[in-house]
């Protein structure tokens, strides 16, 4: 028989094109007035807090969520086509970013309502933004083996632990936080008794490092929590349900358009850095990497449909997840063969954003040997 | 987007699950196995997508499509898209009936012309126009067999009444399309054996699937061929909805790259897993990894295809190339 994994046909429903059109719109118009420049890999470097409030007052974030809380309750589909199309413009997004993606439905899923109105309003109109806190220095592939922890206290919680790769924790309000909640020693299995809390980055005993980047740029802190008083209502979903409600946010973070359109815009700039009459070598170059990206992207697609459609596609996301940051690193590998340097400024700039951030791609939100292992668990080899 | 009845599906795999084990598969190099033509044209298998009025089966082209690549999964060796998707395509729109027997699809007169030497019925595309001729119309020149061993002979056709239908620069699109879709099926095939292999082939007391190295690899070919089945369904959904002949090219000029590409890989990949009986004559991975390299060089290889497309991607400009990929798959109204 066939794979055993399974990709339905895909194809966006035609109601997508109205929302399509008004943020390509949208975009030409801030584009024209300056109000960006189209740079790769803009959903974790390129944070524009005013950028990210123009999106939400034209109503593009936040789109699947419930109305009460602000949201629009439209199909992940057409959040689908405005996240691709932010991306594609390689427009500033990374404030809204993580909140919009996974924090902001983990919250309308696990949150009490309190947390509800509190923080997803806010979220929507493109104001509150998060950030992820799950790796720590000895825990990175290995997510089970963190060590920060929780211990009840009268009112609430005292966090006490060291979350580390933390990006724009300098810039953002919160992020979501797994503890344990109950010792590894004590737990029955390694993934249980740990919880997650949405933790405010301005409490006190919380310290941010900055951790630079090759490329000189600060995304990335370590964030130390020293006594953290966090209060009850802040604990998001069950006491001891944090992996299951990690694993949920992974689903999110693994399966969408910015998994293979990181480098988008230097493939745009590169078409044009060619010309014309390309010789039949780079056009053949240019043509398998647009090739592969379409193939890609019907694979997003079909991920997104199931999960839309409320199914589980773990695997395939894991899946497109490897294929795609191979194709996001693969681009500029290409772009540099065929494009002397110094020829087009906004090439290059494109060029260093690419080549420099490109070590990432693989590694985060789950290392490709990570993610192969899972898809061959599905093929069942393990 | 039309999608493609399940039990559809299940029984084209049942039929050649049946009729195609290795060892007729085996049989049939150098001719075409008789007995599975005969199953899949009574059957109507091998004219699903045509129009019935036509002389088809009816059924979408994705239907078609379903069928080539389970075509190219069981290894079939019989000219299947030859019919369904190239020769019988270019008698629906020439408005002539489809042809009986097994169907060779000449693409310029006078050229390398894929399963002639066993075929009975011609479909002759020309600069001058289409025709269906019989064997008595044609000259067999030059001839071999493509590394499964399915036979081509040069073909020149004298004396045929053409009549106005697709080019040749269409119809050797459509062979690519063709091609694709049989890629796709046999690259799971490969994937899917090595799976198999991993789990069955026991070193240092467990088996090799339990290694890392050959997980990643598995991992690696399930990506590949899944990506390949997605740009050959891209390129069917693609020309389904009715695109013009430029987009048609680009689409199937994609789907040939992409699902040539991975052969490249996944042949490497399946072999290496296998080890020594893999590349042996008694081992049934070589019915499909003799046919990947083999259709990955019939009707234009990945460079061919990619150079056209990647030109026509260039001259569009950059502004452009979001909105053409975009495209793909087309949007489904309802």
């Amino acid at each position: 028989m066939a794979n055993r994994l399974s990709f339905p046909d895909a194809a966006l429903p035609a109601s997508t094109e109205e929302i399509r059109t008004r943020v390509r719109a949208f975009l030409e118009a801030e584009l024209a007035n300056g109000s960006f420049t189209p740079r790769a890999d803009t959903w974790l470097s390129g944070h524009d807090p005013t950028f990210s409030k123009k999106l939400g007052a034209e109503g593009f974030l936040g789109l699947t969520y419930p109305k009460q809380y602000g949201g629009q309750e439209r199909s992940a589909l057409d959040r689908f086509v405005v996240v691709e199309e932010l991306l594609a413009y390689g427009a500033p997004i990374a404030a809204h970013w993580i909140a919009e993606r996974q924090s902001g439905p983990a919250i309308i899923k696990h949150g009490n309502d309190a947390l509800r109105e509190e923080l997803v309003p806010g979220i929507v109109r493109g104001e509150i933004y998060f950030s992820i806190g799950m790796s720590e220095p000895d825990s990175g592939s290995d997510l089970a083996s963190i060590r920060s922890s929780a211990k009840k206290v009268d009112g609430g919680w005292t966090i006490n632990g060291t979350k580390v790769w933390t990006s724009q924790a300098h810039n953002n309000q919160y992020f979501i936080v797994l503890v344990r909640t109950t010792p590894q020693a004590e737990a029955n299995g390694k993934h249980n008794g740990m919880s997650q809390f949405v933790l405010d980055l301005r409490s006190p005993g919380v310290q941010i490092r900055p951790i630079r980047l090759l490329s000189g740029h600060h995304h990335f802190n370590e964030v130390v929590m020293t006594d953290v008083f966090v209060p009850d209502h802040m604990m998001l979903g069950v006491e001891g349900n944090g992996w299951a409600q990690v694993i949920g946010e992974l689903a999110y973070e693994r399966s969408g358009p910015e998994r293979i359109l990181s480098t988008y815009p230097l493939l745009a700039a590169l078409v044009d850095a060619v010309g014309p009459n390309p010789s039949a070598e780079a056009a053949a170059e240019i043509a398998t990497l647009v090739g592969r990206m379409t193939a890609l992207r019907r694979l997003c697609i079909s991920v997104a449909m199931s999960l839309d459609a409320g199914r589980s596609p773990v695997t395939e996301a894991a899946l497109v997840k490897d294929l795609g940051t191979q194709l996001e690193g693969e681009i500029p590998e290409v772009a540099r063969r065929l494009v002397p340097p110094g020829v087009n400024e906004r090439f290059d700039q494109l060029l260093a954003d690419s080549i420099l951030s490109a070590p990432g791609f693989t590694l985060r939100g789950g290392t490709n040997e990570i993610l192969r292992g899972i898809v061959a668990r599905e093929l069942g080899v393990r | 987007m039309s999608t493609v009845d399940p039990l559809l599906i299940e029984t084209i795999e049942s039929m050649l699950g049946d009729l195609c084990e290795p060892e007729k598969v085996g049989a049939a190099e150098g001719c075409l196995d008789a007995d599975l033509w005969k199953a899949l044209t009574e059957s109507g298998m091998a004219t699903v997508g045509l129009a019935e009025s036509a002389g088809g089966s009816g059924g979408t082209l994705q239907d078609a499509a379903a069928i080539a690549k389970a075509a190219g999964r069981h290894a079939a060796p019989v000219p299947l898209t030859e019919l369904s998707i190239v020769g019988g395509w270019v008698c629906e729109q020439a408005g002539l009936p489809l042809p009986e027997g097994p169907v060779a699809v000449v693409v310029g007169n006078g050229t390398r012309t894929y399963w002639a030497p066993v075929a009975d019925a011609f479909v002759v595309v020309t600069d001058e126009g289409v025709a269906v001729v019989g064997k008595d119309a044609v000259t067999l020149g030059a001839s071999g067999r493509n590394y499964a061993g399915e036979p081509w002979a040069e073909v020149t056709v004298s004396g045929a009444s053409y009549v106005p239908g697709p080019s040749v620069a269409q119809v050797h699109a459509r062979g690519a399309l063709a091609r694709s879709l049989l890629m796709a099926g046999a690259l799971s095939q490969a994937a899917e054996l090595s799976v198999q292999y991993c789990n069955e082939r026991e070193q240092f007391g467990k088996p090799i699937g339990k290694f890392q190295v050959l997980q990643q690899y598995l991992s690696q070919m399930a990506g590949e061929a899944a990506a390949a089945e997605a740009a050959a369904d891209n390129a069917v959904d693609v020309v389904a909805a009715g695109a013009d002949e430029a987009e048609a090219m680009r689409v199937i000029a994609a789907a040939k790259t992409v699902t040539g590409r991975a052969v490249g890989i996944i042949n490497k990949l399946a072999h290496q897993i296998h080890g020594a009986i893999g590349y042996t004559d008694e081992h049934r991975l070589q019915y499909t990894t003799r046919r990947l390299w083999s259709w990955r060089d019939e009707h234009g290889s990945e460079a061919e295809w990619a150079a056209a497309l990647g030109r026509s991607l260039a001259a569009a400009g950059g502004a452009a190339l979001w909105p053409a990929i975009t495209a793909w798959p087309p949007a489904t109204t309802g």
